[in-house]
Formats: C-alpha cells, structure tokens, sequence
C-alpha cells in the first residue's frame, strides 16, 4: 500500500523494513520503494543486499533501476567506496541497466582494479549495456585473463560497444579454449560492422580448425538473423 | 500338525515387528507431510508477493536453457516443442535432441518449425557417447528453439549433449511428453533469484494427465482420469510428488527431482561431469551425486522443491507397464544408494547423509519386502485359523487381534496419510474443482489397497533384486495413449493416439526414470 501511494515521506519507514526478519516483508519493502522511485532509497537498498538478513539482490536490482537519476551518484560512490563486493557487484550491474554513460570510468576501473571476478564481471557486463568505447581497452584485457565466465562476458559486451578497435582482441580469441568465450567473440565481431565480417570470413577460411569453426557458425547464424552467444 | 503349532507357537512376536515397522514408516510420512503442510502455508503466504510480472520483465532474470531430448516421439513432438517455445520467460531456449530416432521425429521437427542445418561447433563439457550428427535451427518462427540429431545413446547421453550445446547459465531439463504451465519457468527459478549464492537446483510437482484437457499442449481443464490404475496414481502422485518431496526439501535433504521437470545450474552438472551413462535413475543419481560433491568441497548449498504444481504428464495405464515402471524405480534408487553407499549415515553429508538416505534404505527399499512379509503373515492367519475350525488337526486358532493392528498400521495409517494429503492438496492449490472429482480420489485411495499394493510391493521387490543381483535391464517398448487435444471448449478426452514410446513417467519418491530404449541400454 505503501508503495502504491508513491509518497516519499514513506521512504524511511519502508526502509527499517529491508531489515524485517520475514522475507515477503522485505520483498514487498524493496517493490514499494523502487515504485516510490526517491533516490534516498538508493543507499539503504544497495546495503540491505549484504545485511543481516541479506535481501535478494535480485529484487534489489529491479528497485534501484526505476529510482530517479539523482541516484546514479549514488550508485557509483557506493561502487567505487563500498567495502562490500556484493554491494559494488549490484552497484555495478544497476549502473549497466541505468545506462549511466557517466559512470563508465568508475566500472573501468572496478573491471581492472576489483579483486572480485563477481564484481569484474558485472562491471564488464554494464560497460556492455553502457557501450562506451572507452571501455575497449579494459575489455580487451578481460579477455586475457583467466577467470572463463569474465573472458565470456567481456567478449560478448565487446560486441555491444560496437567499436571496431575491439576486432584484433576478438579475433585472437576465435580459438579460444574455451567454447563459450570463442563463440561470443565470433558472435561480437558479427556486431562490430565490415571489419568483423571480414574478419570471421578470412578466419572460416583459415588452417586454424576451431576459429573457423566458431567464424562458420557465426556466419551462419548472422545469416539467419540470430545469435548464438552464452549468456 | 506338529509344524504348524509349533510355528502359531513361535510367530507369536513377529505381527509385533510390522507393526513397529509400518507404525515408523507412517509415522515418519505423517511427519513429513506436517513439514509440508507448513511450506504450503507459507507458500500462500510468499505467492501473493512474488511478483512474476515483476520478473517476467526483468532483464535480471537468469536465462535457461529447456533441454528436451526425444526418440521416437514424431507423433506429438511439434505440438510439445510449440508449446515449450512459447512459455512465459524473458529469455530462455529450447534444445530438442533427437536421440537416434528411427520414426521421422526429426522429419516432423524440421516441417514444423521450418529447420535449418548450421555448422555448429560443439563442445564436449561432459562426456557424450553418441555423437552429434547435425543441429538446426528455426529459419522462423520459433526463434529459441535448436534441434540437435544425434546418435543413439539413451536419455542421459542425449542430456549430456544438450548440455554441451545450452547456453545459458541455468538448466531445465524436461521430457518430450511433458505439458508445463506457462508460468512453470518463472517459478522454479524463483528460489535461484532469491539465494543465488546457494541454490543449486530447483525441482517442481509432476501431476498424473491423465483425464485432463489437454489444448495446444496446455492442460486447461484438470479431471481425474478415467479408469481405476491412473487415478491411484494420481492419489499416489499427490502423496509422494506433493508432500513427500515438499518434507524433504524442507529438511534440506531432498534427493530426487524428476527428470520431467528439474532446473540445475549448468556450471555445476558440467563440474559433476554431466549425467551418468548406465544409470537408470540418471536424474535422482544427479541429485545425489550434486549433493556428494558440495558436501566433499565444503560449498554450502540448497536444493529446492517448488509445491506450485507446474508440470504434467501422462501415467500408465496398463498393468504391464506400470509393472515395468514400477520395477525400474526401484532398481535405480537402489542402484543410486548401492553407488552412493559411503554417504549412509555419514555425518559429513548432514541431513542427507543422516536421515534421508538411511530413509530410503530402511523405508523404500525394504519396504516392500516387509509389505509382502506382512501379507505372508496374514495369509499364514488365515490358513491356520481354517484349520483350527474344522478342528481336524488340533490347533488352536491364533489371536486376530494384532493381525488388526497390522492391517490398521498399514492400512488405516496409510489411508489417513492419503486423505490428509488431499486435504493438503485442496487447501493449497485447488487443482480439482469438480466434486466428482475428488470422491473419485477418495475412493481410489480406498481402492488402492486392494490388490494395486500387493502388487507393487511385489513389482519393487523384484526391482531391487535386480540392482544386487545386476540383472540386464528390461526396456520394453510400451504403447502410450497420449494427450488427446480437446478441439473445442466442451470437448475432453476423445479418441487416444496411439505412440510408442519405450518406457514411462516420472512418479513416486524412488523417481528414476529412463525414458529411451538405447543401443546403450540392450548391451547392458
């Protein structure tokens, strides 16, 4: 009822209720204060995510993408300064989901800079969704690195930036080891214009069985309207 | 005449022994069904405030892949592809994997949906036998929806090669027979949104068919069926499906989720190495051997059973199969405990290793040799208190009072359970309406005692001694009637199709199935 009537004045009642030791409460407190759309609550839901009891940050995600834009500040303080990687991971998934184009260089940096693979990967998830070609060169070195589900994310959000610099990078991981990783990189240079095209069209003619493979299937399937990339 | 007397003098204490026994085993499903009578009044509670519509629209919502695999299934294939492609989820797709099939599945697969072959790289995350010949894809309609033809295997070898072809982070795997209801994906995710960090599989309530209306692949009318074996079933499928695997999965120690409906996070079946070829309960050996390895690498974890009723499919409806269901159950929950065996009573493994497989040891394997035991015992009443009557041989009658208590430990106690879990069943969920309906539901947990447990008991005995004994397995093909759709609103169940199929259903507590008559299974 709370959050159907949309008053802001109910923000600090419905935020004591994130800490109620009954899940629908906190469930139906996060909905009420994403339908509210007041970017006070961005700070209490973002730490409700890792309280005691922690909220879905599922639920918690879904709020914080309907607050108003005065809450992308916020969002990327808490991203940059929080101590909690769950806090930053949720942070850093919203920011993508906002479109935040402003926050890109703070998701640069928790790509390059986080200890946490769970917080690498949603910050190169976002700059994906975000599609700031700044974001290239951070993505380009995800691929190399060794955590698979990073490397696969990374190569599909390299296809979403669109950008042409990313088609060295992608083509070298058309053999990638990893089956994931190499179709997303096929499936992103299918993204990235004539210059991907190419690319996956020389690469299906090549010696190199596996990149051709992964070229054909893309090919394949850009023909058909339809992609094959991991999600 | 010496014998018997001095058998009615010694068998005094043994009426005793199955009295405890069925007094335990009743006792600890009546406790059970309370642990679930508790979920579903939580569950009312939670459903209101779930907000399917909420994730329906998310672009949070985990995808998943639906892993269908198929043989010999051309007859309804499109119609359960069609309706699979169009359930209610953001992001999900379909992999159809023709497992050798020899009826033109794939021939009706690619009319229906338009297919075309693409070179499609494959990787071999977990092992596979028979190898993957082609995949296709819709040219349009069905956009999420992949077909792959593949060598014969059997079931598991067909879900391994689903698996190395999904994409997405969360597996459903499904039969080609069963019918979902549309939002079926939206719930068995759920619990993954709410504890991603632990949940690790999710498994929703399979209901009996039979008897319901069925349109485009949809039940839209649930009814009873309409002769006696399937609607025990039904009984029997709200007892065990229902209450059964909702006390489990409230304990935290579920250890089947059936193979008809069952969501697991890929990353992990992949680590397990994929379903195990030569198993017959390969879905309940996943469960297992899931929760074995977390256990031994210390990861905390929870598998979830989701009281929605969510998927349907058809039972048997002839005694020799059900005979032959019945038999390989049993045998693959005694294979799965004989391959799992150092987990019994291991407190390594928690509530698993502690209470739900010394369970099903002492409750599901054997009883059915304590059952046929107690019908032994009774016959033994009967037949000697005969003779005492015509006095011809001088022995004295033997004391039918606790041959009562046996038949109400085992009877009345189980009648009791089957009544309050239909009582359960109609609180929660409603599924049916009709006051016919649910007399006819009474009246087969009456008429379940009457020869269809005998008769079971036998079936599963058989079965067990299968898996000690490591007999070849029998896969005989059995002819199903199928889901008749009902052409228009008045319409029910017409005329039945008929398809060959090879074995059946999911079912009671020991749920493994193999559907798929393999080249892999003749050589066993």
């Amino acid at each position: 009822m709370l959050g159907a009537a949309r008053r802001v004045e109910y923000v600090p009642t419905l935020t004591r209720l994130l800490e109620d030791p009954q899940p629908e409460v906190r469930r139906v407190a996060i909905r009420s204060l994403g339908r509210i759309g007041s970017a006070d609550a961005a700070e209490p839901l973002l730490h409700s995510v890792s309280g005691d009891p922690p909220t879905s940050s599922m639920d918690v995600s879904a709020a914080l993408v309907l607050l108003a834009p005065d809450a992308t500040a916020v969002l990327a303080r808490i991203a940059r300064e929080s101590t909690s990687d769950v806090e930053r991971a949720v942070a850093a998934e919203v920011l993508g989901l906002r479109g935040a184009v402003v926050s890109a260089p703070t998701l640069i940096t928790m790509l390059q800079d986080s200890n946490s693979p769970e917080v690498q990967i949603r910050a190169a998830r976002a700059l994906g969704r975000i599609g700031d070609p700044r974001a290239v060169q951070a993505l380009s070195e995800a691929l190399g690195l060794s955590d698979v589900r990073l490397r696969t994310v990374a190569a599909r959000a390299l296809g979403e930036l669109g950008a042409a610099a990313a088609i060295s990078a992608l083509a070298g991981h058309l053999d990638d080891p990893d089956h994931r990783v190499a179709t997303n990189a096929a499936e992103a240079l299918c993204r990235l214009g004539d210059g991907g095209y190419h690319t996956l069209v020389q690469a299906s003619m090549g010696d190199n069985g596996r990149a051709a493979g992964h070229a054909r299937e893309a090919l394949a399937m850009q023909a058909l309207g339809k992609t094959a990339d991991a999600a | 005449m010496d014998a018997f007397g001095w058998l009615a003098a010694h068998l005094g204490y043994v009426p005793w022994i199955f009295v405890g026994y069925f007094a335990l085993i009743n006792t600890s499903l009546l406790m059970l069904t309370a642990l679930a009578a508790g979920e579903f009044v939580a569950h009312a509670r939670r459903s209101r405030f779930h907000g399917y519509d909420d994730v329906f629209t998310s672009a949070l919502t985990t995808p998943v892949s639906v892993l269908m695999p198929a043989y010999n299934e051309r007859a309804g294939i499109v119609e359960a592809v069609r309706a699979m492609a169009s359930l209610r989820y953001p992001e999900y797709e379909v992999v159809v994997i023709d497992d050798g099939s020899t009826d033109g599945t794939l021939k009706a697969l690619s009319e229906g949906f338009d297919l075309v072959e693409i070179p499609k790289m494959v990787p071999a995350d977990v092992p596979t036998i028979g190898e993957v010949e082609s995949v296709y894809v819709s040219r349009q309609g069905a956009r999420n929806v992949m077909v792959v033809r593949k060598v014969n295997g059997g079931k598991a070898d067909a879900l391994n090669a689903g698996i190395n072809l999904a994409r997405y982070p969360l597996l459903c795997m499904v039969d080609a027979d069963s019918l979902l209801d549309p939002d079926a994906l939206l719930h068995v995710t759920r619990p993954f949104a709410n504890d991603p960090d632990r949940v690790v599989t999710t498994g929703g309530v399979v209901r009996a068919a039979n008897g319901c209306v069925v349109r485009a692949g949809r039940v839209t009318e649930v009814r009873m069926p309409t002769t006696w074996l399937p609607r025990i079933q039904v009984v029997e499928y709200l007892r065990a499906f229902l209450i059964g695997r909702t006390g489990w999965s409230r304990l935290g120690a579920l250890l089947i989720i059936s193979g008809a409906f069952g969501l697991f996070r890929r990353d992990l079946v992949v680590e397990a190495g994929g379903m195990a070829h030569g198993c017959i309960g390969e879905d309940a050996e996943l469960v297992v051997r899931l929760h074995r390895m977390l256990a031994e690498t210390d990861r905390k974890h929870r598998m979830v059973f989701v009281a929605e009723p969510v998927a349907w499919t058809e039972v048997p409806d002839s005694r020799a199969v059900l005979g032959s269901q019945r038999r390989r159950w049993q045998r693959g929950i005694t294979e799965i405990l004989l391959r799992h065996r150092r987990m019994i009573g291991n407190p390594r493994y928690g509530t698993v290793g502690l209470l739900a497989m010394p369970w099903f040891v002492l409750f599901e394997v054997l009883a059915p040799f304590v059952e046929l035991a107690g019908w032994l015992y009774l016959l033994w009443i009967a037949v000697v208190n005969s003779l005492a009557m015509t006095g011809i041989f001088g022995i004295e009658p033997i004391d039918t009072t606790l041959a009562l208590w046996l038949l109400a430990t085992s009877w009345g106690y189980s009648l009791l359970l089957t009544v309050v879990s239909m009582a359960l069943e109609e609180f929660s969920f409603r599924r049916y309406r009709r006051r016919r309906d649910l007399a006819i539901a009474v009246a087969a947990a009456i008429a379940e005692n009457i020869g269809f447990r005998q008769l079971t008991a036998w079936w599963r005995v058989r079965g067990t001694l299968q898996a000690l004994w490591r007999t070849t397995p029998h896969w005989g093909v059995m002819t199903r009637n199928g889901f008749a759709s009902a052409p228009d609103q008045s319409a029910v169940l017409t005329l039945p199709r008929q398809r060959n199929v090879s074995e059946e259903v999911a079912g009671d507590l020991p749920d493994p199935r193999a559907t798929l008559p393999t080249r892999q299974a003749s050589r066993e």
